[in-house]
């Protein structure tokens, strides 16, 4: 845990600076794009690639936002606040953002899909979400053709707090969990197929103070 | 009351990120005061309190949060929005508990902060 702690305070730190890199560039682009508009009747050659530019800086830096808020969660699981329970939702918008690229370089994709509502369990967010990472690893794993879409939705369910992954067109086995227990051991996490998706299921958080 | 006469001070050690948050401003037609560190914005609410301060909580030496309670205790009706960073929402419910009026993660969607400027003057942000 020492060295977890260690990782996610650097990555704390690191994430900080990179909020204020994106913050500057936001600004940056931001006064460019101020500047066109309040001169839109002024003829300009270029006025359209660099309209184009200020849209493509605006869009990335969003979409960095979104990592950084992932690697937020990830930098400030071993927290003493979060070592016995999670939000298993945040879990699961925090995992999907930052296996986008991991998806990509396995010609797949992965969704948030669901409503954005906490569900609080009891475990940790570091197993919470290594649980989690595991499960779409094993899915971005498994024979079939390329471009599968992975959707990813957390709900409350009979006394339990499961995460669905499910493949958009494709039903899993119940064997195509095999061996994914044994992966999942000391997570909290428990997986099955079930209505042709993979389940985790964590105990539901009871009462806090 | 009209924007140019809202009394703003941008408190943020990131000089290119808060004087480029300024000139937006004053494209809108405000006049907001700078200040780089909590000692300087202690100095600025002594000598003219404005209405409303945008208060980065991370900042070396005095920390935003503790700027915020040193203003409130010599200046309650100036009203405090806090600048927090992502996955930082503690600070800025602890921000909140200590009496400023709103709180938003970097980067800032410039929209809202106006509106949040609106409503923090209307809410009769001053000294």
């Amino acid at each position: 845990m020492r060295e977890a702690r260690f990782m996610g305070t650097v990555t704390a730190m690191a994430m900080h600076d990179m909020q204020n890199v994106l913050a500057i560039i936001r600004e940056s682009a931001g006064l460019v794009g101020d500047l066109l508009e309040i001169n839109k009747n002024t003829p300009f050659k270029h006025r359209d690639a660099l309209e184009r530019a200020v849209g493509h800086i605006t869009r990335h830096v969003e979409r960095g936002k979104g990592i950084l808020e992932a690697m937020g969660r990830l930098a400030h699981a071993p927290d003493d606040n979060q070592l016995d329970h999670s939000d298993l939702a945040a879990c699961c918008r925090a995992v999907v953002q930052l296996t986008e690229r991991l998806a990509h370089m396995k010609n797949a994709e992965v969704r948030l899909a669901g409503p954005d509502r906490g569900i609080p369990v009891g475990v940790g967010t570091l197993p919470a979400m290594t649980a989690l990472f595991l499960g779409l690893s094993h899915l971005f794993g498994l024979p079939g053709p390329d471009g599968r879409v992975v959707n990813v939705v957390a709900l409350a369910r009979d006394g339990a707090a499961v995460a669905r992954l499910c493949l958009d067109g494709l039903a899993l086995e119940p064997g195509a969990v095999a061996g994914l227990d044994e992966a999942l051991r000391g997570t909290g996490a428990r997986p099955a197929a079930a209505e042709g998706c993979l389940e985790l299921s964590f105990p539901l958080a009871g009462p806090r103070d | 009351m009209d924007v140019k006469d809202w009394k703003i001070l941008l408190v943020d050690d990131e000089v290119e990120f808060v004087s480029t948050l300024a000139e937006r401003l004053e494209l809108r037609g405000m006049s907001p005061r700078l200040a780089h560190d909590g000692e300087s914005a202690l100095k600025a609410v002594a000598q003219d309190p404005p209405q409303v301060m945008v208060l980065d909580v991370m900042m070396p030496g005095m920390k935003g949060l503790d700027v915020l309670r040193r203003v409130k205790e010599s200046h309650p009706g100036v009203q405090v929005i806090l600048l927090t960073g992502q996955g930082k929402t503690r600070d800025g419910i602890e921000g909140m508990k200590l009496g400023a009026f709103f709180y938003m993660m970097k980067p800032l969607d410039l929209d809202e902060l106006i509106a949040k400027l609106g409503e923090a003057v209307a809410a009769g942000g001053g000294a």
